[in-house]
């Protein structure tokens, strides 16, 4: 950690050293702000807040699952909840605001079509919202629950721990909440800072009895939302944030499911495997592009999609064939998911790897407001990290 | 207080009547109002009505003198009792007027419940089971609340309600079970001792972690209101629970979405060692329920009669109304906490001498059933006798029936002579019929 910082550090400072003196060094203030300090003064380093780090890919359009329509991802969202509130009479939906849509419009036009017992918004209260969800799905009711950022979902922490996911193993099968699903947006945002921008799967992924979610894409998205509230366990469903509007593609109009703890392949390739979830998928992606064009690599990319339990085949299968591997996630990198997969990795593959597997992770620190850009695990620190496993 | 009850007056309840008057308020041209009032008010554009609070967030009257509202903890809210300590009626209109057996029921209930503890506490201090909590003094929340309730009632209790499951006929066997952990245990043997759960009988499985059923339990208030099920559910807790987030949590839900639940707190002086002068320094926690907008109100938790009228009218409107109601039984926690825990750290054997000798909900049940006719020192021998036979704990049973099969071996080497002969298939029988009865006879 010192010595990452001492390097990062020592890097920047060279690059301040030559440049036109537009960062300044502060002493003793924290990493981050300890190496940079934006000079107020000049304009020139006025930093492009609406540029964003990834470039989102499209799936092709699914064929079968009848009519499809343009949608971005909280409209895909909105469809899955529609429709399951269509099919299933016991199906509620409730949280902060949800009432007028939601602060995402995740909800938009549901209590119209559905009622006001059905779509209702809930007093301030985390842990209230997951306890009375729990206290719903133990009727045998479907409750959709919604936290407003999965940085606010602490509170519930208990509940979902303590309760949620112990609810039929401690009662011997005499009751469960598996009717349970909770919604959460997640990630990065561009300017969250440390409350808007929180991805806590890595908290959930240590908890057995609860399954964990992070689609990549509307069309994953509404099928892995689908599949989470018909699941007979509870179930936290990570949406991508940055991705909401963002990201838009043909999504069937009818109900369909993706299946859970399934990864999906979505480039096959010999030479290293990189995997991810949710919005970084997108940012691998063009890492494989990159790593293709300027280094002839041939990358297999996997998204994770179901956090827990986790689709150790698939990953195993890919790192076997081709001997290197990169996880990437926005989390911190200690005790974050990657170092589950890593340690898994090298139980089951440890012979077949040609490189120590790499994790390409947000800094041990709380997530920056204005440091974002240098925070997260961009496309060029994965591309770095690629190239030194594929010249270890 | 008088600020809140002029505001009353002049408002009436706070639910929709404010925003109603609001609404009116803000267009004098409203046909009501228009019509009702004379000129030269009109003309006067309603002052004195114009200066009423317009604040979304409280309907209220202003006020222009400073004055804190007084937190009344001297004297609080009244406890509710019908029975006096030696078990006499005090005011006639609020006798239940039950019949015989309904409240043999309920002494029976809260007799053996009295006696499978002494039994497992025991079975605790011989390492028989790892762990055990009583319910001493505490017999009569749990058995008036469930009488008053439907059997199909759903139950969150906390951990200290087994009169509950006692009362809606919980096999012994099954009590037992759990707290063995053998293959019998409904629950698999999965949790600690008392983490009971049934099914069958509507009681959810008990969890360690305090409060968490609170939130859990408007949950399911809420899914049964939806599903037009006729049903109430009953949410119990301590005081001490009552100071976690998940109680203020549930409070607040239950209230704004309107769940037909009934919140029963066991205020029995004591967290652990924590009394209830550093638990809260309001007056308790029914004084909370109109702070949520609940209906409130405090009983003597060791009259069983009190519990139950309160329980049943609550039941009734909570369904009929689709409200919760908070229920606060005062009473007193003779036991220890646990078998983990030593209360005479803590507290004087002569203030538990008193709760024991003095107010004991199954000595005032019995005072009444006296005074009835309805029981007697006999019958009271006799019923004793027999709760004990039934609770014979598993273990010694089965050494009974080895010891039997060893006699049949080695009899010869035993003064069998000197003892009446023992049927065993007969004694078995007889065991097994009073256990499935159950404590309802």
């Amino acid at each position: 950690m010192a010595a990452l910082a001492a390097t990062a550090g020592g890097l920047l400072r060279l690059r301040a050293a030559g440049a036109e003196g537009q960062w300044r060094r502060l002493r003793g203030a924290g990493l981050l702000r300890g190496l940079l300090q934006p000079d107020s003064a000049t304009g020139v380093a006025a930093q492009r807040r609406l540029v964003a780090h990834f470039t989102f890919q499209p799936d092709p359009e699914p064929q079968e699952y009848g009519q499809t329509q343009k949608m971005n991802l909280f409209q895909a969202i909105t469809s899955a909840l529609d429709n399951s509130l269509a099919k299933d009479p016991t199906a509620v939906i409730f949280g902060e605001d949800v009432a007028f849509g939601g602060v995402f419009r995740c909800t938009v036009g549901l209590r119209d079509k559905y009622g006001k017992d059905r779509v209702f918004n809930t007093p301030l209260c985390e842990q209230g919202i997951v306890g009375f969800g729990i206290g719903i799905a133990v009727t045998g009711a479907t409750a959709i629950a919604e936290i407003q950022f999965a940085d606010y979902i602490f509170p519930a922490f208990d509940q979902i721990v303590n309760e949620a996911a112990k609810y039929r193993y401690r009662s011997g099968d005499l009751f469960n909440c598996g009717s349970l699903t909770i919604r959460a947006p997640w990630g990065c945002v561009g300017h969250g800072a440390l409350y808007h921008s929180q991805s806590p799967e890595a908290f959930f992924a240590h908890c057995p009895g609860i399954k964990v979610v992070v689609p990549r894409s509307p069309f994953q998205a509404k099928g892995l939302l689908l599949s989470c509230i018909e699941d007979k366990n509870p179930c936290i469903f990570f949406e991508p944030k940055i991705l909401y509007r963002a990201a838009v593609e043909q999504v069937p109009v009818e109900p369909y499911n993706v299946p859970l703890s399934q990864a999906e392949v979505i480039q096959e390739g010999s030479d290293i495997t990189l995997v991810a979830w949710g919005t970084q998928v997108h940012v691998i992606r063009e890492v494989a592009a990159m790593a293709q064009e300027k280094l002839g690599v041939s990358c297999e990319v996997i998204d994770l999609r179901t956090i827990l339990p986790w689709d150790v085949d698939t990953v195993c299968k890919s790192v076997i064939k081709t001997g290197r591997l990169l996880i990437s996630h926005e989390a911190p990198l200690t005790g974050g998911f990657a170092s589950e997969i890593s340690s898994t990795v090298q139980e089951e593959c440890f012979l077949n790897l040609e490189a120590p597997i790499s994790r390409v992770c947000g800094y041990d620190t709380p997530f920056p407001h204005i440091f974002e850009p240098f925070y997260i695990p961009d496309k060029w620190k994965c591309y770095d990290a690629l190239r030194k496993m594929i010249n270890y | 207080m008088a600020v809140a009850a002029a505001a009353a007056r002049v408002w009436g309840s706070s639910r929709g009547l404010g925003r109603t008057g609001l609404l009116l308020l803000r267009r004098p041209g409203a046909r009501g109002l228009a019509r009702s009032l004379p000129r030269r008010q009109e003309q006067q554009h309603f002052p004195s009505l114009d200066d009423k609070p317009q604040f979304p967030g409280a309907s209220a009257e202003f006020i222009d003198k400073l004055e804190f509202i007084q937190p009344n903890v001297i004297s609080g809210i009244p406890v509710y009792r019908v029975m006096d300590r030696q078990g006499q009626i005090i005011n006639p209109s609020e006798d239940p007027h039950l019949p015989q057996e309904k409240v043999l029921k309920f002494y029976r209930s809260m007799t053996l419940l009295n006696t499978m503890d002494r039994i497992l506490y025991e079975s605790q201090r011989q390492g028989r089971i790892s762990f055990y909590m009583t319910n001493y003094g505490e017999e009569g929340t749990h058995v008036g609340s469930a009488a008053a309730l439907d059997n199909t009632d759903l139950v969150f209790g906390q951990y200290r309600e087994a009169g509950v499951l006692m009362y809606r006929d919980y096999p012994l066997e099954l009590f037992m079970a759990q707290c063995y952990g053998n293959v019998s245990d409904l629950g698999k043997g999965r949790q600690m001792p008392v983490h009971y759960g049934c099914r069958e009988r509507h009681f959810v499985t008990i969890s360690s972690p305090l409060a968490t059923q609170i939130p859990q339990a408007v949950g399911a208030a809420y899914a049964a209101k939806r599903a037009n099920a006729n049903r109430v559910v009953i949410c119990y807790f301590g005081e001490g629970a009552a100071s976690e987030g998940d109680a203020h949590a549930g409070f607040n839900f239950a209230a704004t979405l309107e769940c037909p639940i009934i919140f029963f707190c066991r205020n029995n002086g004591y967290a652990i060692s924590t009394p209830t002068s550093e638990q809260y320094r309001g007056d308790g926690i029914a004084a909370r329920g109109p702070g949520y907008g609940i209906m409130s109100i405090r009983v003597d938790g060791n009259d069983v009669f009190a519990v139950y009228n309160a329980t049943k009218e609550a039941r009734r409107r909570a369904v009929a109304e689709n409200q919760p109601f908070l229920i606060e039984a005062m009473t007193y926690r003779i036991g220890h906490h646990s078998t983990s825990d030593d209360s005479s750290a803590y507290r004087s054997v002569d203030e538990v001498n008193y709760w024991d000798k003095q107010d004991h909900p199954i000595s005032r049940l019995r005072h009444y059933l006296q005074s009835r006719g309805w029981w007697d020192d006999e019958q009271e021998k006799a019923w004793r006798k027999q709760s004990r036979k039934k609770e014979m704990p598993a273990q010694l049973r089965k050494q009974q029936e080895a010891l039997a099969r060893h006699l049949q071996t080695y009899g010869e080497h035993y003064p069998l002579d000197h003892f009446e002969k023992w049927d065993k298939a007969a004694v078995q029988q007889s065991d097994q019929e009073a256990i499935r009865a159950g404590p309802a006879q």
